[in-house]
This record gives structure tokens, sequence and C-alpha cells, in this order.
């Protein structure tokens, strides 16, 4: 299996101030690969300094074997990764289609664009209805899977999705999970940001647990479920891997 | 004056400021800066008319052609100064991620260099020139009289908003610019380009600052360095009680201060008129104190994070 996404020694600062320090991690094409910890662990600085929205102070990050580090967010969006950022960032005063448009990488009005179109909002039907009305009348679990479906509209080789369930209702926490489910089945390569380690590990092929800016322990999903060590890492009990 | 004259005297005044808040408000919803140099590049478009002299006599130059050529000509001159200053100014800043207060300062300056090199050329002498004379007769209608100037104005501001307001709802690039107000980073997430976008923004906003020069010459036919400072504060009031990176707020904002000044200037007492600015302001003042998020924002909207 080919890498898709190496990031090595990445080091982020909030001015002065370190929020990751030295992570060192992959996720390979076609897989599922998921970010646990608790709050202010790194998760999301790590996950936007990807994307290209914050600038590693050290470190490197190749997407595809390609240098990405300095690249630009746009750029980097072009390249083929996706991120959907925490609290989901809908436009609010744009309609839901105007949301899907802008993302739409297509020609418009193509008819592969429709195709693309059409699949996506197979996956999320409610979008469908909704598609005239503003996107700041949704629910959060409505505007969650309109973040998803809009971040799929860019044609992504990699999506990242930063804290998918949170604070959604139980029902559209499995609604998006499985839509993820259903896009690892169509082989894309999936980076998810999760609170729940139960959920991660039921999930992801791969699972990383970071803790004040660091990997603190990492493994096959597989390996990790009956670990009782792990979820006592998370917790704070034994924070050497 | 009769109520028709000071209806279409308060709707010219609202339209200009309604057209320069706009210019400023889209600028704003991109970069999230105030362009203070809005003011100076109208100040440079009208300046474009002559030829550049310090003698008093103006000597007509953009000016001097007919209108199928002076108006795409001045248009364009305030579009690629509007532009030039972008690329010259804010670009370098951006790039180097350059916070709101830089970008402010960095506008007052280009508003400044725009004012300090009329006044190396022209001298500070106000000079005066005549455009579309035609446009400053008077319409007689059902016996009330009013200037064509006026009316012209009124149209021109109505066409244009629409026009900008269809651009925007329709197009794509119009798209990419509402959604980069709302967030910009969200948009570039998303690969929408975000010199394209700012690029947009300010070439909108260059042909609003040129149409508002030929419409305040012709009104006044008067060419001063300073002329567009109170119109850019003007256009800037309006963006703030129309709520900022909110474009219909401005237009209605611009529109909502052009009619206050004009009803005030006729209803206040003869003695309180030289003071009617302060009455402006004053109220303004007020307004932003019972709303501060503006005039035409819900008093309890959410605040986005
Ligand atoms: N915009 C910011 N400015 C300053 N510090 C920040 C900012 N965002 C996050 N941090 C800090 O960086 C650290 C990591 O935060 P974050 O990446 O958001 O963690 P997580 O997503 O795992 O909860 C925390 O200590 C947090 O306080
Ligand atoms: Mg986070």
């Amino acid at each position: 299996m080919s890498t898709l996404l190496q990031v090595e020694s990445l080091g982020v600062r909030y001015g002065s101030i370190p929020a990751v320090r030295d992570i060192t991690f992959y996720v390979d094409a076609g897989e599922a690969v998921c970010f646990v910890g608790p709050n202010g662990a790194g998760k999301s600085t790590t996950v936007l300094t990807v994307a290209g929205l914050l600038a590693p102070h050290t470190g490197h990050i190749r997407f595809d074997g390609r240098a990405i580090d300095g690249t630009s967010a746009e750029d980097i969006a072009q390249l083929g990764v996706s991120l959907v950022p925490e609290g989901r960032r809908i436009f609010s005063r744009l309609t839901v289609g105007e949301n899907l448009k802008l993302a739409k990488s297509l020609r418009p009005g193509s008819a592969a664009a429709t195709r693309l179109l059409d699949r996506v909002l197979e996956l999320f039907p409610i979008l469908r209805e909704r598609y005239d009305g503003y996107a700041g009348l949704l629910s959060g679990g409505e505007q969650q899977q309109l973040a998803i479906a809009r971040a799929l509209l860019t044609q992504p080789r990699l999506l990242i999705v930063d804290e998918p369930s949170l604070g959604l209702a139980p029902k559209y926490v499995d609604l998006v999970f499985a839509a993820f489910a259903h896009l690892r089945a169509e082989n894309m390569t999936l980076l998810i940001v999760e609170q729940s380690i139960r959920r991660a590990l039921a999930f992801a092929d791969r699972v990383y647990l970071l803790r004040s800016g660091a990997i603190v322990r990492h493994g096959r999903a597989a390996d990790l479920r009956g670990d009782a060590d792990f979820e006592s890492a998370y917790f704070g009990g034994a924070a050497t891997p | 004056m009769s109520p028709i004259q000071l209806a279409v005297d308060a709707l010219s005044l609202g339209g200009q400021f309604a057209l320069i808040a706009l210019g400023i408000g889209l600028i704003f919803g991109v970069m999230r800066m105030i362009n203070f140099a809005h003011g100076d590049l109208i100040t440079f478009g009208a300046y474009a008319l002559v030829v550049p002299s310090a003698a008093d006599m103006a000597v007509p130059f953009v000016g001097a052609w007919s209108a199928w050529f002076l108006i795409p000509s001045t248009l364009g001159i305030v579009m690629l100064a509007t532009l030039a200053g972008e690329r010259v100014a804010f670009r370098p800043l951006r790039r180097r991620h350059a916070d709101g207060t830089s970008l402010l300062i960095s506008s007052f300056a280009v508003g400044y260099l725009i004012q300090s090199v009329i006044l190396f050329v022209h001298t500070g002498r106000p000079k005066s020139v005549s455009i579309f004379p035609g446009l400053t007769r008077h319409l007689e209608i059902a016996s009330v009289r009013v200037s064509l100037i006026d009316v012209v104005t009124i149209l021109v501001t109505i066409a244009l908003l629409l026009v900008v307001l269809t651009f925007l709802r329709f197009t794509r690039a119009g798209l990419h610019l509402r959604a980069a107000s709302e967030d910009f980073s969200m948009a570039k997430l998303l690969g929408v380009r975000a010199d394209r976008v700012i690029f947009v923004a300010f070439g909108i906003s260059g042909l609003l600052a040129g149409v508002v020069s030929l419409l305040y010459v012709a009104k006044t036919g008067v060419l001063d360095s300073r002329m567009g400072v109170p119109l850019a504060i003007a256009g800037f009031v309006g963006t703030v009680i129309g709520g900022m990176g909110n474009l219909a707020g401005a237009v209605a904002g611009g529109l909502f201060l052009g009619i206050a000044s004009t009803l005030l200037q006729a209803l206040l007492p003869e003695a309180l008129r030289p003071a009617r600015d302060a009455f402006v302001y004053g109220l303004v003042i007020v307004i932003l104190l019972v709303r501060p998020g503006g005039l035409f924002v819900p008093r309890n909207a959410a605040v986005r994070i």
C-alpha cells in the first residue's frame, strides 16, 4: 500500500507557545485512521497544519510524495486534501445548494458534475430537501452532513474530518459514521478526529493517541481493542508509549 | 422646498453614500479591513478629468472627451488605481499575515499618498471643471423643479446596485466573494483562490468609486484634493450602521445617512443648520449604542465564532 500522507517531526506554535511538538504519523492510501485524545491535545492544530491553514514551525509534510509544508491552503485543496474543520463552518448566509456549488471542482452543469452531486446527495438525502434553504437554518446534524458533502464535492483523495460527532445527537453520529463506512468501501482515504475511543477503535484501521501535543500511543485498532493500557493512556494514567 | 424636491435630494445623496458604503463594504468583507483610501480614489478619478498642472484654470483632459470615452476611461482609471493599490500596499502585507491594524494603516498611507501627489501636481487650490453640462438643467415635473443630475444619480445608483447585486448573487465569482466574506479560510479549504476573490472585490470597489467620481463632479463641478475624505467617512459610517460585513446593510446604511443628512438640513431651524453634521453623527452614536451590531442586524443574532 502506498503512503498518501506522511508527516514527520511536526511542530506547530501559536505565537511562541508550542501546541504540537514533534509529531510523526502517516496515512496509507485507502486507510481509515483516527486521531483520539483529550481536549487541547493538538489534534485540530495538526490537521489544520496539514490542510495549510497553519504554518509548521518544524518538520515536514508530504502528500503523495510531494512536500506541502509551505503550500497555501487553496493549493493543498486543489491537490486533493479536503478538511472538514471542527465546528463544521458551513456558510450560513449561503443556501445549501450554494455551499455545495462552491466546492464543485468540476465544470458547473457538466454531466460529470451532476453525477458527482447526485452521488453525494444520495449519501445525505436531507440536503436535497433543504437545497434551496439557507444553510444557517439547518440543525447541527444537518450542517455536519453539509460540511462533509461539500468536502466530498472537491473530489478529495484524502478526507480529513475534525470531530464530526461533536455536539451531535446519537442518530446523526450514526448517520455520519455510516457515510464514512460507505466512503471507505469506495476506497476513500480517511483521517478522522474522534473524541470517543470506543468509536474510533470500532471504525479505524489504525489509531493515534495524542496528548499535550505529542503522539503517546499508536497501533492497529484491532490490536488496541482489548488493551486496557490504551484507555488509561487516554486519561493520563500511562503517558509513555 | 416641496416634498418631492426633498425626496429627490435625499435619495440622490443617499444613493451616492450607498455606492461608497458598498465599495468599502465589499473590501471589508474579504479583507476585514476598512479601506480609507476609497475616498481618495474617488478624488483621483475626479482629477483624471483635467490635465495635470499647477495652473488655476483647469484644462479638461478626459473631461473633454465624449461621454462614450469619458465614462469608461474614468472608470478604468479608478479601477486600475484601486487594483494597483491592492497589489502594492495590501497584497505584500497579506502574504506576511499582517493583522487588520497594519492593513488599516496601509490604507491611510495610500490615501495620503494620493492626496499628496494631487496636492503637489495640482496645488491645493480647488479647480472647477464641467462635465455633462446638460445634466445641470432642472426638470419641471407637475410644477415642481428638480435638478436633472439628482434624478440621474438616483437612476444610476439603482442600476448599479442591481448590477452588482446580480453579479454577487448569480455568478461563480460572486458566490466565491460572498463565501470568502463570511469565512475566508473555509473558502480556501475548498480551493477558492484568495487572490482572485480579492482582485474581484477591489475591482468592483474601484468601479463604484469611479462612478461616484463622475456623479460628484457632474453635480458640483469642483475638484479639491480633500474632496474624498468626507465621502469616505460617510461611506464608512454607512457600513457601520448597516452592520460590518453585511453588503445589503451597507447599502441601506449609506442610504439612511444621506436621507438623514438631507432631511436634517431641510427641517432644522435656520440657526442650527451649520451644526447639521453634529446632529447626524450624534444620531449615529445613538444608533450604535442601541444596536452595536448595526441597524439592520437582528439584535439577538448569534455571534459566529
Ligand atoms: N488559536 C489558538 N491560539 C492559541 N492557542 C491555541 C489556539 N488553538 C489552540 N490552541 C492551543 O493549542 C493546544 C492544542 O489545541 P487543539 O489543537 O485545538 O487541540 P485538540 O483539537 O486536540 O482539542 C491547546 O493547548 C490549545 O489551547
Ligand atoms: Mg480540536
